[in-house]
């Protein structure tokens, strides 16, 4: 069914249409959300909720806070934005969307964390980027980028360094701390710190007199039995013991500062817990203090294995707030580099799996080739891989000369070693036994779950943003969609090794037919600066340059949402404009947060040590989960 | 004056097999050369750390090449990345449970100042909490840049008065 907002209005009578910039988009009353996001998923194909987030309208207005919910149709290939507005100002509410998606959770905790809104009926509301007990909700508009002073959460380290959370040194802030709230030790389970160091005691370990259980005849091998412990549990004798374990936040194989509450029946895993935010450094509120060309350094370090694709994933949201087309050589090069930053973030994906589950050496080479790539990207960037490359419109610089021949060069080479890395796992019996049939995802659960990139391409869900709705020129290319058939960690892999395969055919097309001509859009004069040597010798390329510095380049008022498909799946970008050069709301969709949300189904029923397998499989990064 | 104690003056039998040294200088060598890692691998910082690691680098040239994850087995912890104030009781208490002695490096400009994150979340540098000893600068720092920051650790080592402290221990 054709999904524009007016045969949506004919279905659902309640909606009215919303002022968007790109994909039909539509209002709701917070009584009727829950019914029309049903209907769009049964009825019109929107089955992948791919973020809810919410926007302030700061303080004073009414309705201050607005929900948003982004629909995906996996096979209409079509966005939809659904938004409603909180009644309640000063609390406010909005039905909670897990009943109908899973991936609802994380997201409704997130606005829950960040704006203070609640959803009713939502199984588990708890902050999930900051600690709990946290006194504020810091993507509210009055609370300052700088922060203000709270206590940390831990008491100990409290008493050992006399740190604080203290407002960042730019702006004041309200002295203001909640003294009794936030108690970390208390509010998050952890196992007892038994650890010992030069200035705490090691404690004394308490042994009881040992008991030797009464027991038959032991002299006598006939008449000896061992206690048949499974016949007493039947009659429900004992219970065995769980165990609570808490893998992270510094854990060689959560691959950053994930951490993950088990709790475990002997090697059996009874539920898992993730705990993010380790590593939430505030970029929404950074984008919403700093103007759209200023934000670019951030987003390299989202996901940072792949900072190129980052970059062009925003210049692209922000060009589809301008309306802007940039040329085609600008596109080429933009589709180059973002496939090279696939390959570099699926050799360190497969490498650092290879160490999880037992390999070294694999991560040796395929770092070896990252390191070859480092040059490339150097040569072209100047940065080894904080690249900042995208400015919006355009390139910072074009491709340096000769250096499409070294790409050449370097494709040319590098297959025959990435097929030598990959042969070390693909038949290797360690490594097909620590990930055949172990954490399956169904293709169903994929979706409901809101995963993408190769994850869910291991699940079978062929979706591929570059194919379904192909941006920066990628319908010229020719290349396959690699799915995997059980959605098991060994699948993840296998499509991560052939999506290489296939990024190298794009790198093939597009360094053959490389264009000429402009590599910025040279007719933005509000949107991208002029060249240097004009801006030094022409008044009027001074004035455009300095009011493009101080005063950010100019975006009409409106809202766009736009994913692109990164290395760990589709990196999305809404962002709200009420005009000029900066952002009213900047909502980053994390692909790796979304992977990530799925754990506490998968890990369950598996062993600890395939949790270990299982994370190495999804291949997150933290700074992207957690933004 | 001829003693039983003929070992200690000089004997022309071992000569050129005894070394005559300080004791500071001997523990200094022992443990410049030997530093093994805790890597707090918190951000980007980790990649170039990893790539210090990795073929091209080979940190182990320096003796710094076994990364131990248990800060029980640990002499020099690498803080590379951004530390949240979340993260940063956990930098914290991992550090109270490495042995002495030991030693911070602040890999990157987050590490050692906050870096570009001046926002809500961070910690405006990670010897807020813990004492650091060499900051390296960068966004993030090369794997040079880091092997230098080694080197200055171990320059610094080398002039510690260690024997004195065991001493006092």
């Amino acid at each position: 069914m054709p999904a524009d907002a007016a045969s949506l209005k004919t279905r659902f009578p309640q909606v009215t249409e919303r002022a968007s910039l790109d994909h039909p988009a539509v209002d709701v009353a917070p009584a009727d959300v829950l019914a029309v996001l049903q209907g769009l998923r049964d009825e019109f194909g929107f089955d992948l909720l791919t973020d809810v987030t919410a926007i302030d309208w700061a303080e004073g207005t009414t309705p201050r806070f607005t929900v948003v919910y982004h629909l995906y149709s996996t096979a209409g290939h079509a966005y939809l934005r659904v938004a409603s507005a909180c009644a309640d100002t000063a609390a406010p509410a909005m039905p909670s969307a897990t009943a109908l998606w899973p991936a609802a959770n994380w997201h409704e905790r997130e606005a829950f964390d960040m704006f203070g809104i609640t959803f009713t009926g939502h199984p588990d509301l708890r902050r999930i980027l900051m600690w709990d007990g946290y006194p504020y909700h810091p993507l509210r508009k009055e609370f300052p980028l700088a922060g203000i002073e709270t206590p940390l959460p831990d008491p100990d380290v409290v008493a050992a360094t006399h740190a604080k959370v203290e407002a960042a040194p730019m702006m004041g802030g309200p002295f203001v701390a909640l003294d009794g709230e936030n108690n970390l030790s208390a509010a998050e389970p952890r196992a007892k710190d038994e650890s010992w160091t030069e200035k705490r005691e090691k404690p004394e370990k308490k042994v009881g007199p040992l008991t030797v259980p009464e027991a038959a005849d032991l002299s006598s091998p006939e008449t000896f039995v061992f206690p048949d412990a499974l016949a007493k549990n039947a009659a429900g004798e004992f219970e065995t013991e769980k165990m609570s374990l808490s893998m992270g936040p510094s854990h060689p194989s959560t691959h950053g500062v994930l951490r993950v509450q088990l709790e475990i029946d002997g090697e059996r895993v009874v539920s898992a817990d993730p705990v993010v935010g380790y590593l939430h450094r505030g970029d929404e509120k950074i984008a919403e203090n700093m103007t759209y060309n200023q934000f670019v350094p951030y987003t390299d370090r989202l996901d940072y294995l792949a900072p190129l694709a980052n970059n062009m994933a925003y210049a692209i949201a922000v060009e589809k707030l301008a309306k802007l087309e940039v040329p085609a050589r600008c596109q080429a090069i933009r589709v180059i580099t973002a496939e090279m930053a696939r390959i570099s973030a699926h050799l360190i994906g497969v490498g650092a799996y290879a160490i999880d589950v037992g390999a070294w050496s694999v991560f040796l080479y395929t770092f070896g080739e990252r390191e070859k790539l480092y040059k490339l990207f150097e040569e072209l960037t100047g940065a080894r891989f904080t690249t900042s490359y995208t400015r919006i419109g355009g390139v910072a610089r074009d491709v340096p000369p000769g250096w499409i021949e070294r790409l050449q060069v370097w494709i040319k080479d590098f297959p025959p070693i990435m097929e030598e890395s990959l042969k070390l796992l693909t038949r290797n019996k360690i490594f097909m036994d620590r990930t055949v049939g172990i954490g399956v995802i169904s293709r169903s659960e994929a979706i409901a779950y809101g995963m993408s990139g190769p994850n869910a391409r291991g699940s079978g869900v062929a979706v591929d943003l570059r194919k379904d709705m192909p941006y920066s020129g990628y319908e010229q290319y020719e290349f396959d969609i690699p799915v995997g058939a059980a959605g098991d960690c060994y699948d993840r892999f296998l499509v991560r090794g052939e999506e290489m395969r296939q990024s190298i055919r794009i790198l093939e097309q597009a360094a053959a037919k490389f264009p000429s001509g402009p590599w910025y859009a040279t007719e933005a004069k509000k949107i991208f600066g002029p060249p240097k040597e004009k801006i030094l010798t022409s008044m009027e390329e001074l004035i455009q340059n300095f009011m493009l510095v101080t005063e950010g380049p100019q975006m009409p008022a409106g809202e766009v949402y736009f994913e692109a498909e990164n290395p760990k799946g589709a990196l999305g970008f809404f962002i709200v404009s009420r005009g000029g050069g900066v952002p009213w709301r900047l909502k980053i969709r994390a692909p790796s947060f979304c992977n990530l949300s799925v754990l506490p189904r998968v890990c369950v029923g598996e062993m600890v040590s395939d949790v270990v397998s299982i994370l190495g499989s999804l291949d997150f990064v933290m700074g992207e989960c957690d933004r | 004056m001829v003693t039983a104690n003929t070992e200690i003056a000089y004997n022309s039998k071992i000569e050129g097999e005894v070394v005559v040294t300080r004791v500071d200088a001997a523990i200094n060598w022992i443990r410049t050369n030997s530093l093994w890692p805790m890597p707090m691998g918190l951000a980007c910082c980790a990649i170039e750390l990893m790539a210090a690691a990795a073929s091209r680098f080979d940190i182990s040239r320096f003796g710094a090449e076994v990364m131990r994850f248990s800060p029980r087995q640990a002499d020099v912890m690498i803080v590379a990345g951004t530390v949240t104030y979340k993260m940063a009781t956990a930098v914290r208490r991992i550090y109270d449970q490495m042995p002495e002695p030991k030693w911070v490096i602040a890999m990157g400009a987050c590490a050692s100042t906050g870096g570009m994150y001046r926002s809500y979340a961070v910690l405006q540098g990670v010897d807020r909490v813990i004492p650091v000893d060499v900051y390296v600068s960068g966004c993030p720092p090369r794997p040079e840049a880091l092997l230098d920051a080694l080197i200055m650790l171990q320059d610094k080592i080398k002039r510690e008065p260690s024997a004195k402290r065991l001493h006092h221990a």
